[in-house]
């Protein structure tokens, strides 16, 4: 177990740990936010993993990633993450690869749609008018009679509604929660379309959304793309689909930059392991063919064998 | 190609020529091109690219030689020691110039294929987003290529190979044609 996780990372946080300085840590949550460092204290994408579930820890100490218990807490932290790992769930591993990577593909296209969709629709509407088909546009346009506000305003009264209804259920008791979003969906939803104050269209855009962000697995990470789907609607209002490929070009800049414990946030998938991307990025492969570990959290070991076919003395 | 690079200043730069290259492989040359040279231009780009890949194996060589050291530093050691900054400067003019390059050719593909808006807007846009990039290390540049290279590369691609069917293959005869030349001349 010694030799799976990178010794720099390890002693990083270490020496992180024994500097700590506070009167009280409630949950290894907190102890997460002394671990960052001080450039990424205002980033809305996690840079560790929450987790109470035993297979996903050991999953991730298999992988060479580091987990940290506190008393107190039933949860651990798992650090480094990967935009990947924070979107893959142990179903994927105890599926079979095809069912995996379907699911897998299932979450990206959700997460896409959460992020683009709104600022979609916007664009669509107010600046690229010309992008689509005439019958789509007066479909759209017929959708919209009666409406006395711009596209803007409508995706902004909805994804409004849609984030207090979100909270709403969080916070409520299970009991009632699933009570309030049908009342907050559905009745709110159909008098706000019935009364002309939104278009029917935006219901099934938000619906959609909504649907999307469900997919995500982390919350975290599902908070952060949403931040990142206003950010687009707000360029979109004056710039259209240019302001929205400037905004995309922008996050992915961002993320480009995001490192956890030094490994790049969108490994593999900007890193040079080409036999990391191929086996368990979008896709995931049969689990005989995962024969080595993920390179990204230990780069300089040259080979890290986790399924050899024969011959314990082989592993590591 | 890690073992030819010790410093990753240009090892992703490698990286980034690749992407700048693929980009604009089918954006904004042709017209400048067959307005400079005539009915030859179609051979052009293939002399250019023959030329890049020439040029970076040149480099890699010079740098394994080198003991992985790039072109840069390894001009400055064998000959005298002002090469090396001379050397900088002049790979300085050369990626100002791919930026500019790449700001056309982009707003071209925007405003042309895309129909997303007036040129001239996204010209002034690129600039901005070009600053924003200078102000971010080499690393996050090469990854952001690598991430470009992966899932926005095959849009363009997709985009551009649509056009496929409306060439019109026999306005390639002669392959080469003499009258063009003169224009070079």
């Amino acid at each position: 177990m010694r030799a799976l996780a990178e010794p720099s990372s390890v002693k990083a946080i270490m020496d992180r740990l024994h500097t700590i300085q506070t009167d009280a840590i409630l949950d290894t949550t907190q102890l997460a936010h002394f671990l960052l460092d001080k450039s990424k204290w205002f980033s809305p994408f996690p840079l560790y993993q929450i987790s109470e579930r035993p297979d996903k820890i050991t999953s991730a100490l298999m992988e060479g990633r580091i987990a940290i218990l506190a008393e107190n807490s039933p949860s651990a932290i798992v650090l480094p993450v990967t935009m990947l790992t924070l979107q893959q769930t142990p179903d994927d591993y105890y599926f079979p690869s095809i069912s995996g990577t379907f699911l897998r593909l299932i979450r990206f296209t959700g997460m896409v749609t959460t992020v683009f969709l709104p600022a979609l629709y916007i664009s669509i509407n107010s600046v690229n008018q010309d992008v689509l088909r005439v019958q789509f546009m007066l479909a759209l346009a017929a959708s919209r009679e009666g409406v006395p506000y711009p596209a803007f305003v409508e995706v902004i009264i909805m994804l409004s509604l849609l984030e207090m209804i979100n909270e709403a259920t969080v916070r409520l008791p299970r009991l009632i929660g699933g009570t309030a979003t049908i009342v907050g969906g559905l009745i709110i939803g159909t008098a706000a379309a019935q009364s002309h104050l939104i278009s029917n269209i935006m219901i099934v855009i938000t619906a959609t959304t909504a649907i999307g962000s469900y997919t995500i697995p982390n919350y975290m990470l599902g908070a952060a793309w949403r931040i990142c789907g206003y950010f687009l609607c707000l360029l979109a209002i004056p710039l259209g689909l240019l302001g929205m490929s400037t905004g995309m070009g922008m996050i992915l800049l961002y993320l480009s930059h995001l490192k956890s414990l030094n490994v790049p946030y969108l490994a593999p998938f900007n890193t040079f392991y080409f036999r990391d991307l191929f086996r368990d990025a979008l896709i995931k492969m049969p689990k005989t063919w995962m024969k080595t570990r993920p390179k990204e959290n230990r780069p300089h070991l040259e080979t890290s064998v986790r399924n050899a076919r024969k011959g314990g003395d082989q592993l590591l | 190609m890690k073992s030819y690079f010790k410093e990753k200043e240009v090892y992703y730069p490698v990286l980034l020529f690749v992407v700048m290259s693929a980009f604009n492989g089918t954006r904004g040359t042709e017209d400048s091109l067959v307005m400079g040279v005539g009915r030859n231009a179609v051979w052009f780009p293939f002399v250019g690219f023959l030329l890049a890949i020439m040029g970076l194996l040149a480099a890699f060589a010079i740098s394994r030689q080198a003991k992985g050291d790039s072109l840069m530093l390894a001009s400055g050691r064998i000959g005298p020691s002002f090469l090396t900054p001379l050397s900088y400067l002049l790979y300085t003019v050369l990626f100002w110039g791919g930026a500019a390059f790449i700001i056309i050719g982009g707003g071209d593909f925007f405003s042309r294929t895309l129909l997303y808006g007036d040129q001239s807007k996204l010209i002034l846009i690129m600039i901005i987003i070009l600053v924003v990039f200078s102000f971010l290390p080499m690393d996050t540049l090469g990854r952001y290529a690598h991430i470009v290279l992966l899932f926005v590369f095959p849009i363009f691609l997709i985009i551009d190979l649509t056009k496929i069917p409306l060439i019109h293959w026999s306005y390639l005869y002669p392959p080469v044609s003499f009258k063009s030349w003169d224009a070079i001349r």
